[in-house]
């Protein structure tokens, strides 16, 4: 017993302090796994993270589409007069990048006969390209009071936004959607820059067809 | 007595293998959800898509709803494909069977179809998902058809009036058809019409000449209107009515039909001349409203 203990308190491999202690091929296999864990660990989360913002980018896109086509929706169905630029001359389709009109200054309190409280709205792509621009606002969907000058922004420039009114006359022969004349159909179209993951797309678009109560969207000339 | 204070190597290996295995079922669930969102972005398009094909379809006339198919092409290159399907239906009032006030409701049945391609979730096959919206387009309560006519500025042989001399007798002269004046307006001024349901027509009706010359034009000089429903003559009796020249240029007239019969077609057609044989008189405007409302009972 008495050299037992000797022998421990000596060094070598199988002495106490050489039990307390790693081998050399354990610490390779620990530095070569502990980096992988902390690599897969930081690759997860940052992983994560990108599916987060993806999707809430994604809800942000979705939202402010649906917000513009409502928008849309409720001013034009109310409108009284279209401006002679943005009209459609009903002999063809056509498509217009912008659209202005004399609608109601209150959507929900519709006075077609009442001129008074009526306001020319135009709706436009901000700065569309070649333009200065104050930052953030290029590409952005825009909505204006045009008497006064007020604009808000109804799609973040950062998204690209890019708007179609298309109008399809009834044409005999023709393979086209043919349209009422106090009809037209809207396309909004969003760009995300962000790096696309597992095939989604970077683009969201809608589209929704929007009827005039009072108007033609046609004008003959 | 020895303690163990650590993990051992093989402990450490294991919490390795297990941390490997659930970070792999993370990442497969959360590439799922990328398959996922952009399924149901596919299905947002498909709905805006049918509804903007719902309400292209209830913007037109009740008479002008039809079948049709066609598709939506979107900027990523996919398609979203539709069909609008139209089924003339009918009801049937709830009282008054076997009673002459017992009506039947026409309306048509609109169902606007849209479908698209879905992206393979793991271990499925792709497939198609349809989305089908319905809607019930009643039968217009109002109907409203109108003939408009105008003979531009300098006037052309076309619209040229013929003279007839005033009679002596203008109750038998100029009865309809005897009389040769009797004529259609440039070009013929006849409105059909057919209607499901029974109706109370208002025909209203502007015919405005202009002469040659204005002086000299006799106050016996005067415009004779008729209206014909189903080619006879209706409302201001076999001779029309008529209208002085010279204080009216402008003859307007109002008739109404009451209830005219459904599914049947009905003609409504006017006529007129000229009456007075001094100076030359051509046509400028003709104007013939129809108004159509259910009828009242």
């Amino acid at each position: 017993m008495i050299d037992e203990k000797k022998r421990l308190s000596q060094p070598g491999p199988r002495s106490k302090k050489a039990a307390k202690a790693f081998s050399l091929i354990e610490m390779l296999i620990a530095l070569i796994l502990l980096p992988s864990v902390a690599m897969a660990i930081y690759w997860m989360t940052m992983h994560t993270a990108h599916q987060v913002s993806l999707y809430m980018e994604r809800f942000n896109m979705h939202t402010q589409i649906s917000n513009t086509l409502q928008d849309i929706s409720l001013r034009c169905t109310s409108a009284v007069e279209i401006d002679n630029e943005t009209s459609f001359s009903g002999y063809e389709p056509e498509e217009l990048h912008n659209f202005k009109f004399r609608g109601q200054g209150n959507i929900f309190n519709i006075t077609p006969e009442e001129n008074s409280d009526d306001i020319w709205y135009e709706y436009y792509i901000k700065c569309p390209s070649g333009q200065r621009c104050p930052d953030g606002l290029r590409g952005a969907l825009m909505i204006r009071n045009v008497d006064t000058g007020t604009e808000r922004v109804l799609i973040e420039g950062k998204y690209q936004a890019d708007v179609v009114f298309r109008f399809t006359p009834a044409v005999d022969g023709s393979s086209e959607e043919p349209m009422s004349p106090n009809f037209f159909k809207v396309h909004v179209t969003t760009h995300s820059k962000r790096k696309n993951l597992f095939g989604v797309s970077s683009t969201v678009e809608k589209i929704q067809g929007v009827r005039f109560w009072f108007i033609d969207v046609v004008k003959r000339r | 007595m020895r303690t163990r204070t650590g993990l051992t190597y093989v402990e450490l290996l294991v919490t390795v293998v297990i941390t490997v295995i659930i970070s792999g079922i993370i990442v497969v669930s959360l590439s799922g959800g990328f398959q996922m969102l952009k399924n149901k972005e596919l299905d947002s398009r498909a709905m805006s898509v049918a509804q903007t094909q719902m309400e292209r379809t209830l913007a037109r006339g009740y008479d002008y709803v039809r079948n049709e198919t066609g598709e939506q092409s979107w900027i990523d290159g996919l398609k979203t494909f539709w069909n609008i399907s139209v089924s003339p239906e009918e009801t049937r009032m709830l009282q008054g069977k076997n009673t002459p006030d017992f009506r039947k409701i026409p309306y048509k049945n609109i169902t606007v179809t849209a479908w698209y391609d879905r992206v393979a979730m793991e271990g499925q096959s792709p497939g198609q998902r349809a989305l089908r919206l319905t809607a019930m387009y009643p039968y217009p309560e109002v109907h409203l058809s109108r003939q408009s006519y105008h003979c531009p500025y300098p006037p052309s042989a076309a619209c040229k009036v013929a003279n007839y001399p005033a009679s002596d007798d203008p109750m038998t002269e100029y009865q309809y058809p005897r009389h040769p004046g009797w004529q259609h307006v440039v070009p013929r001024s006849k409105i059909e019409v057919e209607y499901a349901v029974e109706k109370d027509i208002q025909v209203y009706y502007c015919v405005s000449v202009y002469p040659e010359a204005l002086e000299g034009i006799p106050p016996t000089d005067a415009i004779h209107t008729l209206l014909l429903f189903d080619e006879v003559p209706y409302g201001l009796t076999e001779y029309g009515g008529w209208a002085p020249i010279q204080s009216q240029p402008i003859n307007c007239q109002k008739i109404t039909i009451p209830n005219v019969k459904p599914e049947q077609k009905h003609t409504i057609e006017l006529r007129w001349f000229r009456h007075g044989e001094k100076n030359t008189f051509y046509l400028r405007d003709l104007d013939m409203t129809v108004f159509a409302t259910e009828a009242s009972r």
